[in-house]
């Protein structure tokens, strides 16, 4: 077996792919999937919008690729053996199981780079059509502009615990802007002990107020949001400093509307070093970036094009694992059934996302408990259940638990959460549903070149 | 075709004494059917088919439609598998990939990427080959001189016209510099020049003494250039020999006269008389529409 052609093979397919009418489709389908999501419908503060401009961009993104990309894929086979084209190639000294994985793997490869393509276009347009999106700063510089109109804001450096750590507290947040705290541990349930000014402390209002920790030497870490209250945050005063004339006076003004626990409203003078006992409530997590030049860590500005990046790679992943998918069912069916199979596995993918955050908000509003509807997670439980008939069912269970285990946990970039009333995807999920979906594509592939190998022996 | 630039490679040989006289394509009682879905009655495509192909012969492969020609080759080349009796390429099964580094084929449609320029749709097939990149770049720009697609330069093949189509089609079977040439239809959609050009290249295939199978429906271009022919009819050989054998009429006698008078004819005629002869036909003779076509246009080509 030549496997030097497989790779020719997947080559000339990538290389055909480039040079057709697909890229000029793909940059077209990303302008368009940019102009969707800024035309979106405007709900929620200017960070929210920005979630929701990205999650409406990529979805839009992803099924119009992902269409694009069935038909594509299920012809491909189809439309070698009408012309004739694969007899020229297997007249050559290439196995059928080359021909098959050479093109299934260009067109894997032709589906995520035309995917990264279509971001990029995406990305361009929304840079040109609405670059307070992209732009941190002038994210940044939009809300507090909003804020600013409604009430003054203003910011204060503190100190943190280490070198690395500096605080910032803001006493009214603009709505929609949400700050960020560290954690030293992720596992570990425990209180993080952070030490403060007095004068920073006070200005935090109880219940309404957010602690924020900037972790400079923490380069796009994923840091939990932390609003202040009784049960996340503990004041105690362990000391006494001097303090800069201006934050003296800052805390004179914030003094009488501090709404802080009475003994530590007691002790808090200026010049006293309080400290703050920190624990995440894991109200959100988001991805923080660009820590150099953001002050305000803002989950949908300060990291836009990080965010951005993720969810493209995991978007162009899915429309990949799409293709190879439709790929392989077109070589064991045929064309119509391919597309259908395609199109199933793209629409499942977003479905199933889709049902799980609808499932996910009537679980916020105590209406259903999610874990015990989703039809996905009962079958499955079910499969994967050692009395599950057969047996085998959950022995592939765990092998396939044991792929998804061994691969980059991105639910851990969940930092999209349900908005608009229910439609709304949590793509990272989606790109992990993806990765889950390709190792069944994979196990299925290979199942495929096993099969044709036999009936080539035979 | 116009004449080669450079001398095309020298065919791959395994370098003993055998492969010269080994058949390149030995086929032996084969039989081959093909059984619809769901047990309805299975249709015998082949039936104890044998023949073989010796080098530097060119063999035309001749049949109706249904007959079983695109089967044969199928099996040749190893796409198909045959139910019962034995088929070598160059001594190997033709279902191994080893024995198919000698054959170049060309199908009745090809042409695989529809984007590539020709430099690369070659580059791409000798790949397939395992060729390395300067053997490629030596025989590449022969390759597109031979089969007169020069002026094509970096066109993509999407332009280009069926005819030009079939020449990359010839180009690519012979990128391996084949022992053994399978030809489906090479002439198809071609304009007469194109055809009298791929005919002087069997020829000249022929003469550098590699064998050519050659599959068409046009009897007149198989009858120029094929040694022998093979004839099938529903899956059965009907007869296969020497073309010259199998088309000579024993009884007639052609003579050509150049000049000749009505008088001198009206003596030519009597001396046959009296040999107990007769004149069948005499008339001057006619050259085809395709010598007349290419004359013709020939001259109102630009030179090479």
């Amino acid at each position: 077996m030549r496997i030097g052609g497989g790779a020719t093979l997947a080559l000339g397919t990538l290389r055909e792919a480039f040079r057709g009418p697909s890229p000029w489709v793909f940059l077209a389908i990303g302008a368009i999937a940019a102009l969707t999501g800024i035309l979106a419908p405007s709900i929620g503060s200017a960070d929210e919008r920005a979630l929701l401009l990205l999650s409406v961009s990529m979805v839009v993104l992803f099924v119009l690729g992902g269409t694009t990309l069935v038909f594509v894929s299920a012809l491909a086979v189809p439309r070698d053996l009408e012309e004739g084209s694969v007899l020229t190639v297997l007249s050559k000294p290439v196995p059928r199981s080359v021909y098959a994985v050479g093109r299934g793997l260009g067109l894997f490869v032709a589906g995520g780079t035309l995917g990264l393509l279509a971001c990029f276009s995406a990305y361009v347009t929304l840079k040109l059509v609405a670059p307070s999106f992209v732009d941190a700063d002038g994210m940044v510089k939009e809300i507090l502009g909003e804020s600013q109109a409604a009430r003054p804001t203003r910011l204060i450096p503190g100190t943190g615990p280490t070198p690395e750590g500096r605080v910032y507290f803001l006493t009214d947040f603009p709505p929609g802007i949400r700050w960020v705290a560290s954690m030293a541990d992720p596992e570990d349930d425990s209180f993080v002990k952070f030490t403060f000014r007095a004068e920073d402390v006070l200005r935090c209002q109880k219940g309404g107020g957010w602690l924020g920790l900037e972790m400079s030497a923490l380069n796009n870490t994923l840091v939990p949001m932390t609003q202040i209250t009784p049960a996340t945050v503990r004041f105690k005063v362990i000391g006494q400093r001097t303090d800069a004339p201006e934050a003296w006076v800052l805390f004179q003004e914030q003094a009488a509307r501090t709404d802080l626990p009475p003994e530590l409203s007691r002790d808090l003078k200026p010049g006293v070093t309080v400290e703050v006992e920190v624990r995440p409530d894991g109200q959100g997590m988001f991805l923080q970036a660009d820590r150099g030049s953001a002050h305000l860590a803002l989950p949908a500005a300060s990291s836009f094009g990080v965010n951005f990046l993720l969810l493209g790679l995991g978007t162009s992943l899915g429309l990949a694992v799409v293709t190879l998918w439709t790929f392989v069912a077109s070589i064991l069916f045929s064309a119509k059934t391919a597309i259908l199979v395609g199109l199933a596995a793209a629409g499942l993918g977003v479905a199933r996302e889709n049902v799980r955050a609808l499932l996910r908000l009537l679980g916020q509003e105590g209406m259903v408990n999610p874990e015990t509807l989703d039809p996905l997670k009962i079958l499955e439980d079910y499969l994967t259940h050692q009395d599950a008939p057969g047996g085998f069912a959950a022995r592939a269970g765990s092998v396939v638990d044991a792929v998804v285990s061994a691969m980059p946990d991105l639910s851990r970039f969940d930092f999209i959460q349900p908005f608009a009333e229910g439609i709304c995807v949590s793509l990272p999920r989606l790109g992990g549903a993806f990765l889950y979906a390709g190792a069944c594509a994979l196990a299925l592939f290979s199942a495929a070149i096993v099969l044709m190998q036999i009936r080539r022996l035979r | 075709m116009t004449m080669p630039v450079s001398p095309p490679p020298p065919a791959a040989s395994t370098g003993d004494g055998s492969d010269r006289t080994m058949p390149r394509l030995a086929v032996e009682g084969i039989r081959k059917a093909y059984r619809p879905f769901l047990g309805a009655r299975e249709v015998v495509a082949l039936q104890d088919l044998s023949f073989r192909i010796e080098p530097g012969e060119v063999v035309g492969l001749l049949g109706p439609n249904g007959a079983g020609k695109t089967t044969t080759l199928m099996l040749c080349l190893g796409l198909l598998r045959p139910d019962r009796g034995r088929i070598h390429l160059f001594g190997l099964d033709p279902r191994r990939p080893a024995s198919k580094t000698r054959v170049g084929f060309m199908p009745e449609e090809s042409y695989f990427y529809r984007f590539f320029s020709t430099p690369e749709i070659l580059r791409f097939y000798g790949k397939l080959f395992g060729l390395s990149g300067k053997t490629l770049g030596e025989r590449i720009p022969a390759l597109i001189e031979r089969v007169g697609l020069a002026h094509a330069g970096k066109r993509r093949l999407r332009t280009f016209s069926k005819g030009m189509l079939r020449r990359v089609g010839l180009a690519q079977a012979l990128i391996n510099s084949p022992d053994l040439v399978i030809l489906d239809e090479p002439t198809a959609g071609m304009d007469p020049i194109g055809t009298r050009e791929v005919k002087d290249l069997i020829v000249e295939l022929k003469g550098e003494g590699r064998a050519v199978l050659l599959s068409s429906h046009l009897l007149a271009d198989v009858e120029d250039v094929c040694d022998r022919i093979i004839l099938l009819h529903r899956g059965t050989l009907v007869c296969q020999g020497e073309v010259a054998s199998i088309l000579s009429r024993t009884a007639e006698t052609s003579v050509h006269f150049a000049d000749l008078s009505p008088e001198a004819l009206t003596e030519v005629t009597r001396v046959a008389a009296s040999f107990g002869a007769r004149v069948v036909r005499a008339e001057p003779p006619r050259e085809s529409l395709e010598e007349f076509f290419v004359r013709t246009i020939g001259q109102r080509e630009p030179k090479a």
